[in-house]
């Protein structure tokens, strides 16, 4: 759960409103539209703090979360069952989980593999701002059928060698999906986030209020940005 | 499941209350129906051909596989598992190779070298620089087929490709390829003529500019197979391809036919080569290829090289040889002596076509076979199987009648196999059963007796088989004294009737009828064939080595087909290009195939399929295979005059030779086609076509497509992903063209029965092999939008007859086009107490009860709304509808315990902060000393209602809260009238909960007044 959630983190906090049109040649020309949807990259780069509210739901059932989140320094996902609470925690140099829903009795640290599949989603201003600068880099590939929409297909490649596949619809320049593989301890997981009902907050930043991924979808209720969170949020107590 | 029928029977009339004809500028295509994603039922217990395998030096647990007709898969977990990663590609591979100094870089060759008489075409090279994720094709786009790559491991840009070329015609596309960009672009620098490939390449570990290459003359035509000829020889060049000389010192005596090498990597002087010759065997070198000598001849060695082309030697020890060919078989010696593997594993598949030894572990070997992969621990020894890779190559595919339906057909070298299409916990290996050997084609459910089915081997052994023993009687027809000789397709049509479902029919060059399956036959036709003596020379098939199996006979029935409306029409095609009609049940013939010709479909195309219409008896969809004279192009045919005029359907779209046409059941102009390269609809009576996508491979070799009556799923018959199956088309069928144009719109939603579906998933997860998922257990709600909704809500809710929500569904799909969204039939579940452990009674809701149902869908500011009835199932015997409304009842019953349990839970928590709070900041002792054990009194009290504290997950606390869930989730699971101790025991809980609220109430005697006085609450 904790892999999924920090990519719609990452995905969401991104994302930004505009209703822009028009074809797109180059890699740079779609990415810079994209940005321009999410209303340029001043804007984002104003993003410091982003808190999320809402919940995962399977068939009539809720899950609530809230993600919380200080650009480069942490994010943290809390989620509540029955009265019991767990979190999720990724900052540059540590993580850990809590999930006493499944029988923990206190956090447990992620491994040196989850840190470094975790550590490009802190960038919550967007990768995509100044992307060269930071050191990541961006292709443009084929075309790709996205549920029946042909989509820009664009690999990014962070810093740190992770890559992923970022999908946007060429009549919004929307990113629609976002495909990855985590590879950690040896294994390999894909993940698939579907990424719609965008819609701007109160501040006017807009975000894509619906994730879907193979474990349900999230639907978030509320969403602030640059309100205070305590970095105390990203620490445990052991 | 009675129930499920009849609402199938409606759905089905829904579908046919329309049949609309689209216009050209139709907004309905292939794209449209993209939700409906097949399921890929597999198996992988006969797996598939499996045509190359390579493994990553640096990283050897990471494998790619290339199979005959299945694309490519790949395993990063040494073989427990694989995943294909070539689905919008052709799925015939030929050859893969991994950069030795980036194993991210993969070339792959399709169009595989094994020329049997069923192996598919490729149309060019391939490389991926992200280990597969993404593929470019880099030309070489006429070769047809790639047998070897081979790249130069000092200058990784630099890259060998050996080229046999085209099977079934000349062609200048031949010879051996060189790029020295990473395949940008290409020189031919080994080429001999139109009829001679390059076959097999080497290149010297130590000098790359050392190159061995074998060319081979070779030719199939649709009645002949010939290896070997002038122009097959071994050559070799020393200046990386300038120049080359022929190497003729020890070898025998030319011609030869194809000669597979191998180098030792730890001596590469030394080399061996199995020569096709007169006198074939296995030659070695041990002066660089320079002079030869014979070594051995021995069975396993000098067995069919056309199709067993692969010799490897130990990375490490130049002595240890490999020769997997019709069986398994190792050298210790040089290849002077051979011995065959150990079957202590299991039998190993014949024929084999692939081996990769993992130069780090030389004991690791994987072996591929035309039935799949095998893995050997110790150099070959004894092999495991892999029975995970879902590749089998089914010829053709049919369904019964049963519920649920069984699913026939026969694959290639894997014979003849019937599953179940749905069992509890899904369709895995095990429940396919084997029911008849040899190559498998045709494989028909008898539909009078469910007990029975027809399966024929090639060249026309054919069986009536008991489905419950597998014992198999003989049926197949004699020749009559004045008949001559019988002649038998390698894949030999036999099909029942589909008017008169008691006639079996089969056909040699006559066509034969049977009445009382299989045990007697009459001769229902004169010779149907052009019977072309030149085309009957099948024993001097195979070139330099004889190679008579059955697959080159001709002029011979290949495609039969009775009219649903009317026993007497019967439909006939040849493999040498006649189409014959008779209208009286075989009294007289008529030959369409002049008229056939006229469209410019060629003469002598194979007619592979014949499909007369059930909406009108005249009418007549076929179509044509001409791939054995070189011409690939794809040909399919419609009369609506018993042949006499006909029509041929033309698409861009189209790409491979044409196998299937098939007619819906419902729809008369909903037309499925199945080629060599892909799976293709229309929506318009052939006018337009659409390659499908969804969850199918874009170049699947789709050979045989039925559709089912009842649950109108489409199942596939695919040479290489084994079987497909799309459920439930009946949305293809009903949505139209006037919908298609609206923004968002419901489909009819049949009537529902209340069940949670057929099977249960089972208890312990499937392990090993392939597991194919059933279809859902419950019908999904289809609905369409014009565009996908990128902003703004998009939600889909259910709502009682009052309005009142009863679920908000999760995860509707967004799709341009159809979408789909399930509904449980379940309301949402309760709130439950707050505990420190899950209750499960939080994810268990109690099902709905029959009635008529609101689905409402909020798409930004609009909202649409359709009725759904739900109805009770009638399919149970054993729960009545008095049952469930029992069942209800008392469902709800507990339903509403779990959420007063909940607030009085709630309740406590706050008043135990509370009193907690107070006792610490009241100043009194007598209030404090109150305060504080009311507190622990409320906290005693909570400790009987639910578990507090988490000690392990392993302490199964339980409380109140898990009492009543206990009940609750069973009450609610299953599908009967509660028992009497459910019942009882849910009102004794109940009083459980009211003694609470009553302890509640005593408790607070004492310590309320103290807040009154102390002042009001925070």
């Amino acid at each position: 759960m904790m892999k999924t959630t920090f990519f719609s983190i990452l995905t969401m906090v991104c994302i930004l409103f505009s209703n822009v049109t028009g074809s797109a040649q180059t890699a740079d020309e779609i990415i810079n539209k994209y940005l321009q949807a999410l209303g340029g990259q001043e804007k984002l780069k104003t993003i410091q703090t982003v808190v999320m509210e809402g919940s995962l739901s399977v068939q009539g059932f809720e899950l609530p979360i809230k993600l919380s989140s200080v650009h480069n320094k942490g994010v943290r996902q809390d989620f509540s069952l029955n009265g019991m609470n767990g979190y999720s925690i990724i900052t540059p140099t540590a993580g850990w989980n809590f999930n006493p829903f499944q029988g923990q009795t206190k956090p447990e640290p992620v491994t040196a593999d989850d840190i470094n599949e975790g550590i490009n989603q802190l960038d919550i201003q967007s990768p995509f701002v100044d992307y060269a600068a930071k050191g990541h880099a961006i292709e443009l590939l084929e075309n790709e059928d996205i549920e029946g929409t042909e989509c820009h297909k664009i690999r990014f490649t962070y810093k740190n060698g992770k890559e992923e596949f970022c999908f946007f619809d060429p009549s919004t320049f929307y990113m629609v999906r976002q495909k990855s593989k985590t590879k950690a301890n040896g294994q390999e997981i894909e993940l698939v986030s579907d990424l719609s009902g965008y819609s701007p907050n109160d501040q006017g930043y807009v975000f894509p209020m619906t994730i879907g991924s193979a474990m349900g979808t999230i639907t978030m209720k509320s969403v602030k940005v640059n309100t205070t969170v305590a970095e105390t949020l990203f620490t445990v107590d052991k | 499941m009675m129930n499920l029928k009849k609402f199938i029977g409606l759905n089905l009339l829904i579908g046919g209350l329309s049949f609309p004809s689209f216009a050209q500028n139709t907004t309905i295509n292939a794209s449209t129906f993209g939700v409906l994603e097949a399921r890929q039922l597999g198996p992988g217990t006969m797996s598939g051909r499996i045509s190359a395998i390579e493994g990553v030096v640096s990283d050897p647990k990471i494998l790619y596989v290339g199979t005959a007709g299945g694309g490519i898969w790949k395993s990063i977990n040494a073989g427990a598992s694989f995943k294909p990663i070539f689905d919008k590609y052709c799925q015939s591979i030929g050859a893969l190779a991994i950069d030795p100094t980036n194993a991210k870089i993969i070339y792959v060759g399709t169009g595989e070298s094994n020329m049997r008489n069923s192996v598919s075409i490729g149309n060019g090279l391939y490389k991926t620089t992200d280990s597969g994720e993404n593929w470019k094709k880099i030309g070489l786009d006429s070769t047809e087929h790639i047998s070897k790559i081979a790249i130069d491991p000092k200058n990784p840009s630099t890259l060998y490709v050996a080229v046999p070329g085209a099977l079934w015609s000349d062609s200048p596309h031949r010879g051996l390829y060189k790029s020295e960009d990473g395949g940008k672009t290409w020189s031919k620098i080994l080429y001999i003529n139109e009829k001679t490939g390059v076959a097999d390449l080497l290149l010297d570990p130590r000098d790359a500019s050392v190159i061995y290459a074998t060319t081979w003359e070779f030719r199939r035509t649709a009645f002949s197979f010939s290896s070997g000829g002038n122009g097959s020889g071994l050559y070799k060049s020393t200046d990386a391809g300038k120049t080359w000389k022929e190497i003729t010192k020890g070898l025998p005596q030319k011609p030869f036919g194809r000669i597979a090498m191998a180098l030792a990597p730890s001596a590469p002087e030394n080399l061996l080569a199995i020569v096709e010759s007169e006198n074939t065997g296995l030659y070695i070198s041990s002066d660089n290829g320079e002079s030869w000598k014979p070594q051995s001849a021995s069975l396993n060695v000098v067995s069919r090289p056309f199709y067993f082309s692969t010799l490897v030697v130990d990375p490490k020890d130049a002595k240890r040889v490999y020769r997997p060919a019709y069986s398994f078989s190792y050298s210790s010696d040089g290849g002077y002596s051979f011995t065959d593997a150990s079957s202590e594993g299991g039998w190993v598949h014949s024929d084999h076509h692939a081996l990769w030894i993992n130069p780090n572990n030389t004991a690791q070997m994987y072996l591929g076979t035309d039935g799949g992969v095998y893995l050997s621990q110790d150099r070959g020894v004894t092999w495991i199987f892999l029975s995970n890779l879902p590749v089998g190559q089914f010829y053709h595919v049919a369904v019964d009648n049963e519920t649920p339906y069984r699913i026939y057909g026969g694959l290639q070298d894997n014979g003849s196999w019937v599953a179940p299409s749905a069992v509890p916990g899904g369709i895995s290996n095990g429940d396919w059963k084997s029911i008849y050997g040899g190559d498998g084609f045709w494989t028909v459910p008898d539909p009078l007796h469910p007990d029975y089915a027809y399966a024929e081997a090639q060249g026309g052994s054919m069986a009536r088989v008991h489905l419950k023993t597998f014992k198999s009687l003989d049926i197949k027809p004699q020749a009559g004294k004045s008949d001559g000789k019988l002649r038998w397709n390698w894949n030999t049509p036999i099909v029942t009737g589909a008017a008169n479902k008691g006639n079996l029919y089969t056909g040699a060059q006559y066509l034969f009828k049977s009445t009382d399956q299989g045990r007697n036959w009459e001769r229902i036709s004169p010779d149907l064939t052009t019977n072309d003596p030149k085309k009957q020379e099948q024993e001097k098939s195979g070139g330099i080595s004889a190679d008579v199996t059955s697959a080159e006979n001709h002029t011979t029935i290949f495609a039969i087909a009775e009219s649903p409306l009317d026993e007497k029409i019967i439909w006939v095609g040849t493999d040498d290009g006649n189409f014959q009609v008779t209208t009286d049940g075989g009294k007289t013939w008529t030959n369409t195939s002049a008229n056939v010709s006229k469209t410019g479909i060629p003469a002598q195309a194979w007619v592979s399929s014949v499909e007369p219409s059930r909406f009108d008896k005249n009418t007549i969809y076929a179509t044509f295979d001409h791939h054995a004279y070189g011409d690939h192009k794809t040909y399919l045919a419609k009369s609506t005059d018993l042949g006499k005029t006909w029509i041929s359907f033309k698409s861009s779209e189209f790409t491979g030779f044409a196998h299937k046409i098939k007619e819906d059941l419902v729809r008369p102009d909903l037309l499925f086609l199945g080629t060599e390269m892909g799976f293709f609809t229309s929506f318009d009576g052939g006018k337009q076509w659409n390659r499908m996508k969804n969850n199918i491979p874009w170049y699947a070799l789709v050979r045989d497509i039925a559709i089912h009556p009842k649950t109108n799923d489409l199942i596939l018959g695919t040479h290489g992903r084994g079987i497909i199956v799309i459920d439930d088309i009946s949305p293809m069928r009903s949505l139209t063209e006037k919908e298609a144009m609206q923004a968002a719109i419901f489909l009819p939603t049949p009537p529902l029965a209340i069940s949670d579906g057929e099977f249960s998933a089972g208890s312990f997860p499937a392990t090993g092999g392939w597991v194919a998922p059933n279809a859902p257990g419950i019908k999904p709600i289809i609905y369409y939008l014009k565009d996908r909704p990128s902003t703004g809500e998009f939600s889909i809710d259910i709502l009682d007859e009052q309005g009142k929500l009863v679920q908000k569904l999760s995860n509707p799909s967004k799709r341009k086009g159809l979408n789909k969204v399930f509904w449980n039939l379940r309301m949402e579940p309760p709130k439950t107490a707050k505990g420190s452990k899950v209750d499960y009674a939080t994810f268990t809701a109690p099902a709905v009860l029959p009635g008529n149902y609101t689905v409402r869908m909020t798409k930004g500011t609009e909202v649409i709304t359709q009725n759904i009835q739900l109805v009770h199932d009638e399919s149970n015997p054993s729960f009545s509808l008095e049952d469930r409304k029992a069942r209800h009842a008392l469902s709800m019953q507990l339903y509403e315990m779990h959420k007063n349990l909940a607030s009085l839970v709630d309740e406590l928590i706050a008043e135990e902060e509370l009193l907690t709070k107070l006792s610490a900041e009241v100043k009194k002792p007598a209030y404090k000393e109150t305060l504080s054990q009311s507190a622990k009194a409320l906290y005693t009290l909570r400790e009987t209602l639910v578990p507090v504290e988490m000690k392990s997950m392993f302490a199964d606390i339980r409380r109140l809260r898990e009492d009543i869930s206990e009940v609750y989730v069973a009450v609610c699971s299953n599908d009967s009238k509660p028992s009497n101790l459910q019942e009882t025991r849910a009102k004794d809980l109940n009083e459980e909960i009211k003694k609470a609220n009553e302890a509640l109430t005593s408790l607070k005697t004492k310590y309320v007044p103290i807040l009154n006085k102390i002042g009001p609450k925070p």
